[in-house]
């Protein structure tokens, strides 16, 4: 076999990949609004939604009209979002005297709502959870979790917070939320 | 058969006449086949997750450094199995190749190792570029398939530089670096 032979075939590979990249390029090209948004940016207006409750019954955004909201989206399998949940229940008895709103998203399949309720039951969560399959979570562009998305007394988003945060931290980013709106 | 001597040519080498290519790539000296195979590693990973990569520099804009950073690693993951593959195949190799000669400054294991997962690769990369185009992805069987027939082609690439390395050892007079690409 030739080296020129071996040089073709050599290039053929990186042609194969090549091509690989234009086709991602391509799709980028068409998906370009849902890659760029990766999370629901600050100060705009919180997608709307409805949301079937774990107890039963719904919650909507308007039913937080008025009040901070905090969005919490975890779940079951996520071990940093299981060690973050008991410091936001905390954070849910602290702040919801004064108005604030909580809601404990979790993104699994709606099969799962039975593992879901034990975990809740059995950790002593108080806050609200909400099952929904994970529609809101694409809904609010979330990629990773523990993500928190806390909105402000008008609906708007006051601060995304991607990944495990300090309880004292995810603390002052609800009273910044709650300072904006004018609540406290 | 002329022996492969730039890069090119023993990626296509090891593909379609692979102990020819195996024995250029034992006399070159040590590092360069795991070199070229970490810029084919590198490619691969920016040819096939292009949109992860360009989302994990979306979240780091608009999250952050660190988690731009964390999402930069999760991309990079992908790429993980075939290092430790590579890594693996050519520790075994070592110890199947034995001794290497004193003062042989000749490929490494892990150079010829390297090289044999160029097949795997291959296929792959055959695999992904005709499912993108049909716009499917493979049933799971198919899938299974796909992946046999990538290990078991560089399994024999593999087991072909053993027996290459070996050679060169036993006779290291007749495999001395002289390659210049």
């Amino acid at each position: 076999m030739t080296r020129a032979t071996l040089r073709l075939v050599g290039r053929g590979l990186f042609a194969g990949l090549a091509v690989l990249l234009a086709l991602n390029l391509y799709w980028i090209g068409r998906n370009w609004t849902a890659l760029r948004a990766v999370a629901t940016p600050t100060g705009s207006a919180a997608p709307d939604f409805t949301v079937k409750l774990l107890h039963g019954g719904e919650t909507r955004l308007s039913d937080a009209a008025g009040h901070p909201l905090v969005l919490a989206f975890w779940a079951t399998w996520c071990g940093p979002c299981k060690a973050e949940l008991p410091s936001l229940d905390r954070l849910y008895r602290r702040f919801s005297p004064d108005g604030t709103r909580f809601l404990a998203v979790n993104i699994e399949d709606l099969s799962l709502r039975e593992k879901v309720d034990e975990y809740a039951r059995t950790s002593g969560l108080t806050m609200p959870v909400a099952i929904d399959g994970g529609l809101l979570a694409n809904r609010y562009h979330v990629d990773t979790i523990p993500h928190l998305v806390i909105l402000d007394a008008h609906g708007k988003v006051s601060e995304v917070l991607d990944g495990v945060h300090e309880e004292g931290e995810v603390a002052r980013s609800i009273q910044h939320a709650a300072e904006a709106s004018g609540a406290h | 058969m002329s022996a492969a001597t730039t890069f090119t040519e023993r990626v296509g080498g090891v593909l379609v006449a692979p102990v020819a290519t195996l024995r250029a790539i034992v006399a070159l000296p040590s590092g360069r086949g795991a070199s070229d195979i970490a810029w084919l590693v590198a490619a691969r990973l920016v040819a096939g997750e292009t949109p992860r990569l360009l989302r994990a520099i979306f979240r780091g804009i608009d999250l952050g450094p660190i988690i731009g950073l964390q999402a930069l690693l999760m991309a990079a993951q992908q790429v993980l199995p075939d290092v430790i593959g590579i890594l693996a195949a050519g520790m075994l190799l070592g110890l199947f190749a034995g001794r290497r000669p004193t003062g042989d400054t000749n490929a490494d294991p892990l150079d010829v190792a390297a090289y044999a997962w160029v097949p795997y690769l291959t296929v792959e990369l055959l695999a992904s570029l005709l499912f993108t185009l049909r716009g499917a992805l493979p049933s799971p069987r198919l899938r299974m398939v796909i992946d046999g027939v990538a290990v078991a082609w560089a399994l024999v690439v593999w087991t072909l530089g053993v027996s290459v390395l070996r050679s060169a050892r036993q006779s290291p007079a007749s495999s001395t670096s002289k390659e210049p690409s």
